[in-house]
């Protein structure tokens, strides 16, 4: 019966990744995101002005010559904006990035040895949950010293647990599931299956949260930065611009073109965050059959 | 007697990422009342979604053809609070995993009062009393206490039983199961059997009977419909159909059963292959890579379901024709 | 008789969870598989089977008795790596959507027991994943793919290869057909036959519905709440049901023949396993249950050769007959209520 050729009427299923334009919000996302990379890394080729000279008339509403305007000490807005992305940006990566390692850790280590370690590391990541966010980070900045540097680490502090919350849960059950076990029946250690089958399965989920992550960051970033604890005048950063724009309402440029900034950045991360999530969910990827 | 439900030329096409995929492509089926009609066939052929699509349960962007006539009304061009006034009340829903219809933080109680107290406009006693008559029917055992438990305290087989009970809260006329029994151990799935027979019989009920096993549908259907990659490909009465399959497909998927009263060994015959997936329906019969007995018309020309013998067939060969 | 392959002598299974009652999930039963045989173990969900099987290959720790594999105790899992004289003895899940890992590959998955156990050389690997493939009547080609490709039966295939790969002389299989459409159980069943000839392969199968226990196991033992009711050849138990459950078990089978059989349900349900019944813990459910039944515990015994039940009914004088016809024959016992 072999040699009876069928044709297949439908066209195959793609890939695992669909097309871009069929997620539009994806596409924003990591344009926008990447955008806001480009501009990050080539500031100084791109700024029309330094974002610190004090050079030009000040608070001049948006024009030709300025864009953005200028603020009420005389500097360019536009190059204020772009620099501040220098700040935002990098800093919200390795922040994140920092906050994902320590919480993997802890996260790894409670749902790997279970039991006492478990628990102990459970109930600080409940003592930190307990608070606010923004309240403990401005705890945190506020005893730390003002400054990026200490606000980064505030932050650092708050956003660690949900990492450890998450990673452990996902140890939990991975290792508790079917393939684990058989895989350990099949002769691999608790260690190897680790590496093996629970990281791997933890690896995309925790992509996700670090992404949708990197919005938190920079608004607390700014957040902090606004309240005054942490970029310190005269440095371009979004956040304390907007608190100097707020000052001047009249002059509505000021403040609003930095919040524009933390807007279109906050989005674009979050965009890149829901769709990442889309894609490391098995389950999204179309089955087309019924009854299962 | 005219028909309680008449579906005609029922054709739907769901959105996938290349493009549509059609998972029912012109069906044709009729349920009277009081009948059990069975519909059986492997996952993916398209069984569940040909009921979905008559409650509008399809995932949006799904393309829906065709006719399905229910008291003197076309469900397929009902929409909205129209539709739900029907299916809500005329039509219950059955599903194998009763979890999927019951509320997990909700009393058992609660989820049947309200169902009745918003569909029939019932009071508080009223309903309460309609809750415990309902519990009754499908023969909960203490049903008092029963409407202040909660799902996770049953078992499989009573939860099964609660749920089918909250498809019946409205006294719909229609009630369709899709695999209602097949989560279940056969002690159970054998009550939950009886339980659908007895309803039909007492209460006039029409029931769709949604399953991948022969077994189950030979024990409570009248008329049944074998499904394949989104076609029927034999459609007959019971013991028409069961005893002496015509089609090929049909045949398969009963040698694949173990049949209680067979001889010592005999064998299991699996079909070989898996079913098609709805983007790759083989052009000419969709069975033809499948089936040992096809010809090279089955490679090119699609079978139509004509009559024969008071049955319908779609088979070019009917290798079993007496 | 050698010993057998795999044996479970009263075995018993107890979880404790904090702020809940302690559940007997196994209350103490027996089991033997023997070299190249199919064994069934048959039950309603809930009747401790599971647990059995997973004390069978130390997944969970026996709270009592003794598992023994080959003339070697099995051992619960810890951190470690399992003992390399355990790993031929393997275990295939019910659900093979959740038994194997989404995100990779078929091939690295079944190398992976090859890789741990250092079963074939590293270059001859490849070559051994396509034969396992082979064995379970699949394309070598299968080995690039992810599990979501595949439908239920072949996953199941699939997981069936894996467990083949630790070259195994025993099998465990947890409802291995139960979430398959009736044409991939039959398949899968059938391979397991084949599989068990060609390997001789001893099978423990485990399953609820003894219809399709009947094609594939040699010997068959019905477990009710955590204890074993009968055991016997499959033939012999399917057409004479010693234990009034075993009965009930084949009554519940539904017929394809299209005469319209309405199957017999068994009245009430499996009771909570942390609270058993007295005595018989089938007296409840049982239509012949009469006074002894509702005060003595009836072991497991020999009735006929070969047989074993758990029954008042049954004296074992006399040749074996149905619970019904016991029942008769023993009038004076039973008492109308």
């Amino acid at each position: 019966m072999s040699t009876i050729a069928f044709r297949i009427r439908a066209r195959r299923r793609g890939g695992r990744l669909r097309p871009a334009w069929r997620q539009p919000l994806a596409l924003a996302g990591s344009v926008i995101a990447v955008g806001w990379l480009v501009v990050a890394i080539f500031a100084p080729f791109i700024a029309p002005h330094d974002p610190l000279a004090q050079t030009f008339a000040p608070s001049q509403s948006p024009s030709g010559a300025h864009l953005f305007g200028t603020d009420e000490l005389g500097r360019d807005v536009l190059s204020r904006v772009i620099y501040g992305s220098r700040v935002s940006v990098p800093v919200a990566l390795l922040l994140v990035s920092l906050a994902a390692l320590i919480g993997g850790l802890v996260g790894g280590l409670a749902g790997y040895f279970r039991g006492l370690v478990d628990g102990f590391s459970m109930r600080v990541v409940d003592l930190v949950f307990a608070f606010p966010p923004i309240i403990l980070a401005m705890v945190v900045a506020a005893v730390l010293g003002r400054g990026l540097r200490n606000a980064a680490l505030a932050i650092v502090v708050v956003a660690w647990p949900s990492y450890a919350r998450v990673v452990r849960g996902l140890v939990l059950s991975v290792g508790d599931s079917e393939y684990v076990e058989s895989a350990r029946l099949l002769g691999s250690s608790a260690r190897r299956t680790l590496f093996r089958d629970v990281l791997p399965n933890v690896a995309g989920p925790v992509l996700v949260l670090a992404t949708l992550d990197l919005a938190n960051a920079i608004l607390l970033l700014s957040g902090l930065s606004f309240l005054g604890l942490g970029a310190q005048p005269p440095q371009a950063e979004w956040g304390s611009m907007v608190a100097d724009g707020a000052q001047y309402f009249q002059w509505w440029w000021i403040g609003t073109f930095p919040g524009l900034a933390i807007f279109t950045a906050v989005l674009a991360f979050n965009f890149l965050g829901d769709s990442l999530r889309d894609l490391f969910d098995p389950q999204t990827s179309w089955g087309g059959g019924d009854g299962e | 007697m005219t028909a309680l439900l008449e579906v005609e030329g029922l054709r739907v096409r769901l959105p996938t990422p290349t493009g549509f995929a059609t998972v029912v492509d012109g069906v044709d089926y009729h349920v009277e009342q009081a009948q059990v009609f069975g519909v059986a066939g492997e996952s993916g052929s398209g069984k569940t979604m040909s009921m979905l699509a008559l409650l509008g349960l399809l995932p949006p962007g799904s393309v829906v053809e065709g006719r399905a006539a229910f008291g003197g009304k076309d469900l397929l061009r009902l929409r909205g609070r129209d539709l739900r006034a029907v299916s809500g009340r005329d039509i219950g829903m059955v599903f194998q995993d009763p979890m999927t219809s019951l509320h997990p933080m909700l009393s058992v109680g609660r989820q049947l009062t309200e169902h009745v107290r918003r569909h029939l406009g019932l009071g508080r006693r009223a309903a309460v009393e309609r809750a415990e008559e309902l519990l009754v029917q499908v023969r909960i055992p203490d049903p008092t206490s029963a409407l202040h438990a909660y799902p996770h305290q049953f078992s499989g087989g009573m939860r099964q039983r609660i749920a089918i009970a909250i498809a019946l809260a409205c006294g719909p006329r229609l009630l369709i199961a899709d695999e209602p029994t097949t989560a279940l151990d056969v002690t159970v799935q054998a009550g939950i059997l009886r339980l659908l027979d007895g309803l039909r019989r007492e209460h006039d009920l029409s029931v769709i009977l949604i399953t991948h096993d022969l077994a189950v549908m030979s024990s409570i259907a009248d008329r049944v419909s074998i499904f394949y990659a989104g076609r029927v490909v034999e459609s007959g009465s019971r013991a028409s159909v069961l005893p002496h399959p015509r089609h090929p497909y049909t045949r398969a998927l009963l040698d694949a059963l173990p049949h209680p009263e067979a001889a010592r060994d005999t064998p299991l015959v699996a079909i070989k292959g898996t079913p098609p997936s709805p983007q790759q329906i083989p052009v000419g019969c969709p069975y033809h890579p499948r089936c040992p007995y096809a010809i090279e018309v089955c490679t090119t020309d699609d079978p139509p379901l004509a009559p024969v013998n008071g049955r319908r067939l779609a088979c070019h060969v009917d290798p079993f024709d007496e | 008789m050698s010993k057998p392959a795999l044996d479970l002598r009263d075995v018993e299974v107890v979880y404790e969870r904090r702020g809940r009652e302690r559940v007997r999930a196994v209350a103490g039963a027996s089991l033997a598989v023997e070299r190249g045989q199919i064994v069934g173990l048959v039950g309603e969900s809930g009747c401790g089977k599971s647990s059995l099987a997973r004390a069978a290959v130390g997944l969970v720790r026996p709270t009592a008795g003794t598992v023994v594999f080959e003339g070697r105790e099995v051992t619960p899992l810890t951190r470690r790596a399992r003992a390399r004289e355990l790993a031929r003895l393997q275990m295939v899940f019910q659900n093979p959507y959740s038994s194997l890992n989404p995100r990779r590959k078929i091939g690295s998955q079944l190398a992976d027991a090859l890789d741990a156990l250092d079963l074939a050389p590293r270059r001859g690997r490849r070559a051994r994943v396509a034969e396992l493939l082979e064995l379970v009547g699949l394309l070598p080609s299968a080995a690039a793919r992810y599990p979501h490709q595949f439908s239920g039966g072949q996953r199941q295939r699939i997981a069936v290869a894996r467990a083949l790969a630790a070259d195994p002389s025993v099998l465990v299989l947890d409802e291995p057909l139960a979430s398959l459409d009736a044409s991939a159980q039959a398949q899968v069943a059938n391979l397991l036959v084949d599989l068990s000839r060609r390997l001789s392969l001893s099978l423990l199968l485990i399953s609820h519905d003894l219809a399709i226990v009947r094609h594939v196991a040699d010997v068959v033992s019905v477990m009710y709440l955590g204890v074993m009711v009968e055991t016997g050849p499959t033939q012999p138990l399917w057409s004479l049901p010693l234990h009034p459950y075993t009965e009930a078990l084949i009554g519940a089978v539904p017929h394809p023949d299209g005469r319209g059989f309405l199957p017999e349900a068994l009245p009430g349900e499996v009771p909570d396993p942390a609270r058993p019944p007295a005595a018989c813990r089938f007296h409840p459910r049982c239509p012949y249950a009469f006074d002894r039944c509702k005060q003595e515990d009836p072991l497991l015994r020999r009735v006929a050769p070969g047989r074993t039940a758990a029954c008042w009914l049954q004296t074992g004088s006399g040749p074996p007959a149905r619970p019904a016809e016991q029942a008769q024959r023993l009038p004076l016992l039973h008492t109308e209520e």
